[in-house]
């Protein structure tokens, strides 16, 4: 009988997180880190809020602080490029790359399916409260910032056509996909990989995780926790062990990404209701889903919804891990049982 | 009031947080049927994620070392892709037809990933 073959294993940093390859052909591993590398710096220049060179941010220079208008960058507004709300500010239409419009169609239908609890509007909330920059960047602690409790604009205000992939946004209006798009880039890259490669692909970004390809015997094993470590590590807090055959695997958590702004500690997952941190009932959400991004946006609403989320998953039949403040572990959807 | 005082803007916090819960629990009959609905694109892993298997598929199989997870390499079975790789936009039609991989099985084996808060 043949050596079992063992994965190939890499980690990195990139998009402001820690990148996981594993492949089940260590003798493409070279390659898959090379094509992955590139489809990630491509996300970084369309999508970063933190790189002022990104197609992003320069969506947002042209958007302009609210107020009067300014020149369209686009020029003329083409016709189907009307804003989804009702919104009667003044806009600025953007021909977007194939990569940033797939990017923000992503973001607008998480938000559609969660009733805009998982809102690309959040990026004037985020920069108010302190996170401005890539979090690496970003103090611990600071002076305090005016917590004022104001909706963020919506995701209706967003208008984009897919087909012409021009964008259509309120002057003042700037987008956040950091909600989106890490697990929407594992899925792509993990598809792509596979498909190039013709092995198994697992590409997680943070706690965000795709698989495709034949996977490993067994299925992958992913140890789900508060944050996103090293396997090797023991885990901070209340993990389980499960194995995945294919799709993806996402876990949102208010014990990461946290900073402290005078007496406030604040989290990185906004209510769009308020503008403010999400209220903390769960700390830590893991949902299975048929890919990364579908997982993430459920896990990230749940962590909105609060204690609802229960009820919400099981209708929607996602297996689920809910860790509550107190550590108490709820499963729904058939999350299977833990193994001690 | 004064907005200034930062026991009067916890108030107003909370305040607006528990209007806001209102909200959801008195539209959570639309955002259940809105879900529903979008179930088709919402890619749910359908029936078979009530089979997860509570016994494991990989026990028995853990190798000490997180990148020493062994495999055939030959297995195909719920290998499918499930990116959402379109180039037009289109993502919002994602495959649901990947359902039956997606569901997790429990594991007692070493993990060779993690997934967590990041």
């Amino acid at each position: 009988m043949p050596e079992p073959e063992a994965l190939g294993t890499a980690d990195w940093q990139a998009l402001g997180t820690q990148v996981w390859l594993l492949v089940t052909d260590p003798g493409r591993l070279a390659e898959a880190r090379r094509l992955l590398e590139a489809d990630l710096d491509a996300v970084d220049r369309a999508c970063s809020r933190f790189r002022p060179d990104s197609e992003l941010m320069r969506l947002g220079a042209a958007a302009g602080p609210a107020g009067p208008a300014s020149a369209s960058p686009a020029g003329e507004s083409p016709p189907g490029a009307t804003p989804a709300g009702e919104s009667t500010a003044q806009v600025s239409t953007t021909q977007l790359s194939p990569l940033l419009a797939e990017a923000i169609a992503v973001a607008l239908r998480a938000a559609r399916l969660t009733d805009g609890d998982v809102d690309p509007t959040v990026a004037g909330a985020m920069s108010a409260l302190g996170y401005d920059r890539d979090f690496a960047l970003l103090p611990d602690a600071g002076p305090p910032v005016r917590l004022t409790v104001r909706a963020v604009p919506g995701w209706r205000q967003v208008g984009l056509d897919e087909q012409s992939r021009v964008l259509t946004l309120p002057l003042g209006v700037n987008l956040d996909l950091g909600a989106t798009a890490k697990a929407w880039a594992a899925d792509r890259s993990a598809a792509r990989l596979a498909g190039a490669l013709g092995c198994g692909v697992l590409v997680g970004l943070g706690g965000d995780i795709a698989v495709a390809g034949p996977p490993p015997e067994g299925g992958w094993r992913i140890r789900v926790q508060d944050v996103t470590g090293r396997p090797e590590d023991p885990p901070p807090g209340p993990a389980a062990v499960v194995a995945i055959q294919g799709g993806g695997l996402a876990t949102s958590s208010t014990t990461a990404r946290r900073w402290r702004r005078g007496g406030d500690v604040l989290h990185h997952i906004l209510d769009p209701r308020t503008g403010l941190p999400a209220a903390v009932y769960w700390r830590t959400v893991s949902v299975a889903a048929a890919t990364c991004v579908d997982a993430n946006t459920a896990s990230t609403a749940a962590i909105i919804r609060g204690p609802q989320a229960l009820d919400w998953l099981s209708n929607l039949g996602l297996p689920a891990r809910l860790v509550d403040t107190a550590g108490n572990v709820r499963t729904v959807g058939g999350w299977p049982a833990e193994i001690r | 009031m004064n907005s200034s005082d930062p026991r009067t803007v916890t108030a107003v916090v909370k305040r607006e947080r528990a209007r806001s819960r209102l909200r959801a629990v008195t539209a959570g009959t639309g955002v259940l049927g809105l879900a529903v609905a979008g179930g088709l694109a919402l890619t749910l892993p359908g029936a078979a994620h009530s089979t997860a298997s509570t016994t494991g598929t990989s026990s028995g199989s853990s190798p000490g070392s997180s990148s020493a997870h062994s495999t055939s390499g030959k297995s195909a079975a719920g290998s499918s892709s499930s990116g959402t790789s379109s180039s037009s936009g289109s993502s919002s039609s994602s495959s649901g037809t990947g359902s039956s991989s997606s569901a997790p099985s429990s594991s007692s084996g070493s993990a060779s990933a993690t997934s967590g808060g990041s």
